[in-house]
């Protein structure tokens, strides 16, 4: 049915099953709404900030009794930073908590920006050893250190580091040592180890991607335990 | 034009429903008594009738006592011959399907109930009894009771109801003294000395309970078993009969049986052998119910509840606001949600609710099954006694006082009549509708259910049941007589026979607090429609009323129109979405059908409406037609306060944002919700802590209800896949536990994929 709803005709239907045309298509979503078998779905849609707040204003009851708030993630907030702010100012308004999951791959006057209305950085460490950082994820690392240090100087108790942990990438313990350096002393209220688990498969599967990592980045529970010993060991605090 | 009447779409059976709710176990005789005492009773006065089944009943019930039976209880299969059993099956048989109790009276009766899903009957059971009053003061209590009654002087029929209640006591006694007599044998082979000790404890137990007050702990369930056997025994039914509050009336007894000398393990053994034979007998749906005065017997009930890890009993906690987190925290336990316990409930907003609905005595409150807070001991809470399919007023505001799908036949169509037709012209005369419609379909189903319970109350008494229900000793009548009282000349239909004066009988009433849950089928789908026809008709004008409806009687199928209606209206805003249009519109369906339910208040007849669909939702939506919200024929219509499947993909703050919206107050039927957490969600404490949270800010928000379901996702797609090998997973269903391979494959797989969207 979704090929006689579009009129993008972004929708094939061959002999080799159905095949969408994602430069086609302008995502409005008739196709989804017919689908019997739930198998196309939009994901994400607009919204301006103060719509943003109305919505998101819902749940104030439920932050206030749980300590949550609003997280702002991926894409990468802190390279939207004007936007960011906007939204942000109002939820402070409303007196909801503002945190913000970042890669910290953005300019330090991003970060200035939002520093005022944001509550919690949460920020990701993936290595710190260059080269590795550079192999695993393509960027260059330097910014995303010099970006940290500067945070943990002037809000360490309103940050967490999160290191997302991928077997075969960065979790031996040489890395590991490097990381507890980096962290240890600096009174950041929360160090997380993330460890890498493959449900996206399926979501890859849904976006037509392929997905080359499978099982292989899963890291075995001992291990994790270890790698925790080594930073809480170099004075990392609040190891989690 | 479909044909309403053909099986095409499979209509609902009401009869079988009727059937499925009395839970009988293999093996019991009521409906065998009641065909002999068909014969030899045909002069009786009903009542003693009934007591002479249920006597009779009990007499003919293959009983026994295992080896390691703990409690006298057991009955069934085990200790009768296949004749017998086959005899047993036979009444039965012919009861349900030719019963007078089971039968709708026209085929139009079933029309309605089948294809437009509107009804009004009398269902069985439903009741807390009041434990408490049987173990501390026994039967006995209750018998001097009646006899005073008797000496104070009563009409005739009150006389020959109290004398009723009198044979229904020799009953229970007469069932108590046979498993006596086999204990006692059993005691003169057995040579273990361990057992003895055992039989020992039973038989003095059995020389005492449930007639006279129970002496200790043990004592105490004992006689609770007996009741908690012989009741349903003579209501037929085994439906939603609770505990009440079992850890604050038993503490003495506990405590008293510790300072004997008995440890606390030796109590947990005897609350889970109790256990046994509830999830043995019972259904899935009998509650242990606790809340905020949390004592030592609380946490040892809870212990016995995670070791039997059983169907039944289920677990319901009532929190107020001002309860510690402390007493949260032994709710908020993974192993309890292991097994689908507890459901939680705001007990501010329930307490609220009941005197909303006019419950002045409402001490000792206590939560029954699935169903919301009830009194203890003086209310019957007849639920789904009432069945409103709310579509239906939409499709008769927009068409002119006629359904979309065929015509209703003249038993219903005489309550609309007086309805002025209005031009569907703008949202807000549609909306004006829709409400009068409602309310000439709750006159309608309202007095079905009328019909029915005075049916009952003349034909099917049931003296033992109302012998523990305030006030029927007062009145000398039946736990649902005022149904028969309140229905007026058109009663007298329901007499059995000439013996009695139809004006004298007829007076008075039964139970105090004579309550009737009014089953809201579908509004989400009939909320989200009028927010979709308000923006597609009236403010987009994209289509008209005709186009719309035209493509609904076609299941928004067979041309490229209908297939682009039917995409608008998936993409219209949806309840419980994050849109407080969408969550206005379920309201103001709510609204109307708890303004109809008022209207209907007769004497102490209370109308109360309740979202509370179970998992009847996928049988329900088989039955009916396109809806107007892109529902399409046979579809499963919405769970409980849940919105349509297709959102159900929305957080659980959805939920609660748009449940806590719906006039809960006047909603004491319950509203319940449906959390799915993933199994391991509560190993951390920061996750508890969350979890507490959530509860405490929806009760706040003047939430009513939450049921957890933290089953593994893979263990039920096991399930369905190789159901021999996974006998024993536990679900739940709005309230109520079984085993997920007991459910229909449609149900277990509406089941999965629920869990599956909501954990996303």
């Amino acid at each position: 049915m979704c090929e006689v709803v579009c009129g993008q005709k972004a929708h094939i239907l061959g002999p080799e099953g159905h095949t969408l045309n994602r430069e086609k298509c302008t995502v409005c979503g008739a196709c989804a709404a017919v689908c019997a078998e739930d198998a196309l779905e939009v994901v994400g849609y607009e919204i301006d900030e103060k719509e943003l707040i109305k919505f998101l204003s819902r749940d104030k009851a439920f932050y206030e009794e749980t300590g949550g708030g609003v997280t702002f993630t991926g894409g990468e907030p802190m390279m939207q930073a004007a936007d960011l702010k906007r939204a942000a100012v109002l939820c402070v308004a409303e007196g909801i908590h503002v945190a913000v999951e970042t890669a910290s791959l953005a300019p330090w006057k991003n970060f200035k920006k939002v520093d005022p209305c944001i509550d919690l950085f949460i920020c990701d460490l993936k290595a710190v050893t260059g080269e590795l950082h550079k192999m695993g994820t393509g960027a260059d690392n330097r910014l995303i250190l010099e970006n940290l240090k500067k945070l943990m100087d002037i809000r360490a108790d309103r940050m967490w580091v999160r290191i997302p942990l991928i077997a075969g990438f960065n979790d031996s313990e040489a890395e590991f040592s490097k990381i507890a350096e980096f962290l240890a002393g600096r009174g950041v209220a929360r160090v997380e180890i993330m460890p890498y688990h493959d449900v996206g498969i399926s979501k890859y599967g849904a976006l037509g991607v392929g997905y080359p990592l499978k099982n292989d980045g899963i890291v075995e529970k001992n291990h994790i335990e270890l790698l925790k010993k080594t930073l809480r060991d170099a004075g990392v605090e609040h190891v989690v | 034009m479909k044909d309403v009447y053909s099986n095409e779409l499979p209509k609902f059976d009401l009869e079988e429903f009727m059937v499925s709710m009395s839970y009988s176990p293999e093996g019991m005789t009521t409906n065998l008594a009641r065909q002999i005492e068909r014969e030899v009773g045909k002069k009786k006065p009903v009542p003693v009738r009934e007591a002479d089944i249920l006597d009779r009943a009990l007499q003919m019930l293959p009983i026994g006592i295992y080896d390691d039976d703990v409690f006298a209880g057991n009955y069934g299969p085990d200790f009768t011959d296949t004749r017998a059993l086959s005899d047993a099956k036979e009444a039965d048989e012919a009861e349900f399907t030719g019963g007078e109790g089971y039968r709708l009276s026209t085929e139009d009766e079933k029309l309605i109930s089948g294809r437009y899903l509107l009804f009004g009957v009398y269902t069985l059971a439903h009741t807390c009894l009041d434990y408490e009053l049987v173990i501390n003061k026994g039967l006995k209590y209750l018998k001097e009771k009646v006899k005073d009654r008797l000496a104070h002087g009563i009409d005739e029929y009150g006389e020959s109801y109290l004398k009723a209640m009198l044979k229904s006591i020799g009953a229970v006694q007469g069932f108590a003294a046979r498993y006596l007599e086999i204990a006692e044998e059993k005691l003169e082979n057995c040579k273990d000395a361990k057992r003895r000790a055992e039989l020992e404890r039973m038989i003095a137990a059995l020389e005492v309970v449930p007639y006279e007050p129970a002496q200790d702990f043990y004592q105490a369930l004992q006689s609770m078993w007996i009741i908690h056997t012989t009741v349903p025994a003579a209501e037929r039914s085994w439906a939603s009969i609770s505990l009440g509050r079992m850890d604050m009336f038993l503490l003495p007894f506990y405590e008293k049986w510790l300072k004997d000398g008995h440890t606390r393990e030796e109590a947990i053994d005897l609350i889970v052998a109790f256990f046994k034979l509830l999830d043995s007998y019972g259904d899935g749906s009998c509650a242990l119910n606790f809340g905020p005065d949390f004592n030592e017997l609380t946490k040892t009930i809870l212990d016995a509840e995670k070791k039997a890890m059983y169907r039944s009993p289920i677990v319901d906690v009532r929190m107020r606001e001002d309860t510690p987190d402390e007493i949260y925290d032994q709710y908020v336990d993974k192993d309890l949600f292991y097994i689908g316990q507890p459901t939680f409930y705001g007990e501010d907003i329930n307490v609220k609710a009941m005197e909303y609905r006019g419950m002045s005595d409402k001490d000792g409150h206590s939560i029954n099954s699935c169903m919301g807070m009830v009194v203890v001991g003086k209310e019957i809470a007849d639920m789904w006694g009432c069945c409103v399919n709310m579509n239906i007023p939409l499709e008769l505001a927009i068409n002119k006082g006629k359904p979309l799908m065929g015509e209703f036949p003249e038993m219903l169509q005489k309550y609309l009549d007086d309805i002025p037709v209005r031009e569907p012209d703008s949202i807000e005369a549609i909306k004006k509708s829709y409400e009068e419609y409602m309310q000439g379909i709750l006159a309608y189903v309202a007095d079905q259910n009328k019909k029915k319970a005075a049916w009952m109350a003349m034909n099917r008494p049931n003296p033992l049941l109302s012998l523990m229900l305030d006030d029927c000793i007062m009145f000398g009548r039946d736990r649902a007589h005022a149904a028969f009282d309140l229905l007026g000349d058109e009663a007298e239909q329901f007499m059995p026979n000439d013996q009695f004066d139809f004006e004298e009988v007829r007076k008075d009433r039964g139970v105090r607090y004579h309550n009737v849950t009014v089953l809201s089928v579908g509004f989400a789908h009939a909320a989200d429609a009028i927010g979709a026809i308000d923006e597609l008709v009236f403010q987009k004008r994209k289509y008209t009323l005709d186009e719309l409806m035209e493509a609904a009687r076609n299941n928004y199928e067979g041309s490229e129109k209908a297939l682009r209606i039917f995409a608008d209206l998936r993409k219209a805003p949806k309840y419980a979405n994050g849109s407080d249009y969408a969550d206005s519109n379920a309201s103001f369906v709510l609204d109307a059908l708890a303004d109809a339910c008022e209207e209907q208040y007769v004497g102490n007849i209370r109308f109360i409406p309740t979202c509370h669909t179970i998992d009847a939702n996928v049988k329900f939506g088989r039955a009916m037609y396109a809806s107007l919200d892109g529902r399409k024929d046979g579809e499963a219509v919405g769970k409980n306060a849940g919105p349509v499947l297709t959102v159900i993909k929305s957080t659980p703050t959805d939920f609660m944002n748009a449940a806590a919206q719906i006039p809960n107050i006047r909603y004491s039927g319950g509203v319940p919700i449906d959390i799915y957490v993933t199994d391991n969600i509560l190993q951390t404490k920061e996750n508890r802590d969350k979890f507490r949270g959530l509860m405490r800010a929806y009760f706040k928000a003047g939430g009513m209800q939450v049921q957890v379901n933290s089953v593994n996702i893979e263990l039920l797609k096991k399930a369905y896949e190789e159901p021999e090998n996974h006998p024993h997973v536990i679900v739940r269903k709005g309230g109520f536990s079984l085993y997920f391979t007991d459910l229909d494959k449609d149900i277990q797989k509406d089941m999965i994929d629920r869990f599956e969207k909501e954990i996303g």
